[in-house]
């Protein structure tokens, strides 16, 4: 992740103002007086051999061995406890609701009025690292909590209490928009993490700007229907919460969590479907939006476009160097868009071969909806093997900055003096970690889709045969993020043919283009 | 309880261990009894890297020489070893550290706000 590099504005470049080409590849940076670039390495080669094939081996173990259909009942166990309506526990959600909305509100002040240094800010370390990353990862382990304490949301029930009718729904929610909302923001918050990476200010702006637009989607469709489909991070982490051995069942009426379920780690995942073509789409962007984040800053990638369409692009239009440095922003910029359709169509090719293997009446639509959330422990995996070690090493600026979020000199809890040097790990210790977790990934998805296989596909030896398309569509994920880990990163300034290559006589800095022909 | 679970978990083990072994590279017959010396010449002009290696690999423990010099004066720093440097047209900078710590840092220069150059440090 890119996330906390100022002067890496990319909007500007590509409009040309900062002429500082020099700067384009550049995956580290600029006025950076704390860490907050990632130190990974990439992958060895061999590493990448020995987890694909594994990988490869391990899949096939799994499919021979749960070949009987006997183990999916076994595997489907729930336990329900009852939540008693204790008035501890009531004060205790309400102190939380209370602290999400008081962490929202000092991300967006401290973004308006903080140090305007990201690296010095609260609010770009808060928001980026320890909410969008921590946060996910405590939600794969304790289940969806932030249904229950979503600040927007808690907002709307304080603003609903007080002015009951504003916040009435006006419209039924229309099914045909299902998770595109979500889906559109999504889409934005990847753009500004990887391109956008606003400057304090601006993401205080960002917050201040999506907190309307959550109140009024709220007091359009209701809020029930608004935090279900539109909100990015309802949606985004009620997916990841899944993964949890915990499931919360909200009590409509009284809005509190009235059953605790204990299930198998990532059982959640196959308790029901995905009910919208949308919300598949959300799914697969998870995936191809890390896979991307992954590759957009190696070297292979960044020579597609200058080695192989530059030059055509130069042949047939005469514009300036600095017109071919912004057409590179916008192509990368399409990429990500684009990326989520190119998942997507590879993965329906492998359902639509399901479904031809096994003679499914189901329909393709139907059958991808029915897998799409057993590719969530894939983009699970993708997404800690990329962005740990950020949490790691920013995770230790945020108990210094918590008692100073101004940068004022205040103490509050007598934390601002500490200083703990960034953790960064040895390589040799990411990568075994990596790969460990992509195999892991890998294994859960692989077992998930065999189980959903037996419950859609119940006769007989059919529910194997259906296993190949979709351990094939696995194997192909797999093996992408794993090649992706291990494709040299593009360096600021690359002069040498080859990084590999040491010690070689060297050739003066020419612009960009050059430095890839 | 049946065997079939044990006998399963054994299989994948081995097969993990057996594509391991297959795969990992070997070992380098020259240990690390004499870790090399690594010099690096970089010359910084206007505040870009003129002349000088843009990724410098390195296998962990080796001596790292890094021989800056620039026609404009800046603040230079590399990442993750935290060293800072200042650096003037006058004279040039020299930079000698054991390469200890693994991974990817990048060297960059705080006014002209670019990225000379990125330190590849690979474990041994």
């Amino acid at each position: 992740m890119t996330v906390l590099k100022p002067g890496h504005n990319a909007m500007a470049r590509a409009a040309g103002t900062l002429a500082a080409p020099i700067l384009l590849l550049s995956s580290g940076t600029a006025a950076a007086h704390m860490s907050g670039v990632v130190y990974n390495l990439p992958i060895p080669f061999w590493m990448y051999g020995f987890a694909a094939s594994a990988a490869l081996a391990l899949s096939f173990l799994i499919v021979g061995y749960f070949v009987t259909a006997q183990s999916v009942a076994r595997n489907f166990r729930v336990i329900e406890f009852v939540v008693p309506d204790h008035k501890i526990l009531r004060t205790a959600l309400a102190g939380l609701r209370i602290a999400s909305v008081c962490a929202l509100l000092l991300t967006i002040l401290t973004g308006f009025f903080g140090p305007a240094n990201p690296f010095a800010n609260f609010s770009v370390t808060f928001f980026w690292v320890i909410f969008a990353l921590g946060f996910t990862y405590l939600t794969a382990l304790v289940g969806d909590v932030y249904a229950l304490i979503n600040p927007w949301r808690v907002i709307c029930d304080w603003l609903a209490r007080f002015k009951p009718r504003p916040l009435r729904p006006r419209s039924h929610y229309p099914r045909w928009l299902g998770f595109y909302p979500a889906f559109a923001f999504y889409l934005a918050f990847i753009w500004l993490e990887l391109f956008g990476q606003p400057l304090p200010r601006t993401l205080g702006e960002i917050l201040l700007a999506y907190s309307v637009i959550n109140v009024v989607g709220a007091a359009v469709f209701g809020r029930d229907a608004w935090f279900h489909h539109g909100e990015l991070f309802a949606v985004f982490l009620r997916l990841i919460g899944k993964i949890a051995p915990f499931g919360y069942r909200i009590d409509p009426a009284s809005g509190r969590p009235d059953r605790v379920q204990v299930r198998q780690p990532f059982m959640g995942l196959l308790a029901e479907p995905a009910d919208h073509f949308s919300l598949l789409l959300f799914v697969i962007f998870m995936l191809s939006s890390t896979a991307f984040d992954g590759v957009h800053e190696t070297r292979p990638w960044a020579l597609i476009f200058w080695q192989q369409i530059y030059p055509l692009l130069t042949r047939l239009i005469e514009r300036p160097y600095l017109f071919f440095v912004s057409i590179y922003y916008f192509w990368q910029w399409t990429m990500l868009f684009a990326s989520p359709f190119v998942y997507l169509a590879v993965y329906t090719l492998f359902v639509w071969l399901m479904k031809i293997v096994t003679g499914s009446t189901r329909s393709v639509r139907d059958l991808a909806l029915q897998f799409a959330f057993t590719l969530i422990p894939i983009a699970f995996v993708y997404n800690i093997t990329h962005y740990y070690t950020l949490l790691l090493a920013e995770e230790p600026a945020i108990v210094t900055m918590i008692s100073d979020p101004f940068a004022v000199g205040w103490n509050l809890f007598g934390t601002a003096r500490i200083y703990r040097p960034p953790v960064i790990l040895l390589a040799d210790q990411v990568w075994h970690t990596q790969v460990g977790l992509i195999l892991f990934g890998h294994i859960v998805s692989v077992y998930l889709a065999h189980l959903q296989a037996l419950k859609l596909f119940p006769k007989g030896r059919q529910g194997v045969w259906s296993q190949l398309p979709m351990l094939a569509l696995m194997m192909l994920l797999t093996t992408v993020g794993l090649r992706i880990l291990s494709l040299p990163i593009a360096a600021g300034q690359v002069q040498d043919a080859l990084p590999s290559s040491r010690n070689v006589p060297v050739t003066p800095a020419g612009d960009l283009a050059d430095r890839f022909r | 309880m049946s065997l079939k679970p044990i006998a399963f978990t054994a299989a994948a083990l081995l097969v993990v261990v057996a594509l391991w072994q297959i795969f990992s590279a070997p070992r380098p017959a020259v240990s690390n009894a004499a870790p090399g010396k690594d010099v690096f010449d970089l010359v910084i002009k206007d505040g870009k890297l003129a002349s000088g290696q843009s990724v410098m690999q390195v296998h962990e423990g080796e001596q790292i020489v890094l021989h800056i010099s620039a026609n404009t004066t800046d603040e230079l720093h590399l990442h993750g070893y935290d060293l800072h440097a200042r650096i003037t047209p006058q004279q040039t900078v020299v930079l000698e550290f054991s390469a200890n710590r693994t991974g990817r840092f990048t060297l960059e220069l705080h006014e002209a706000q670019t990225e000379l150059s990125a330190l590849e440090v690979y474990p041994r």
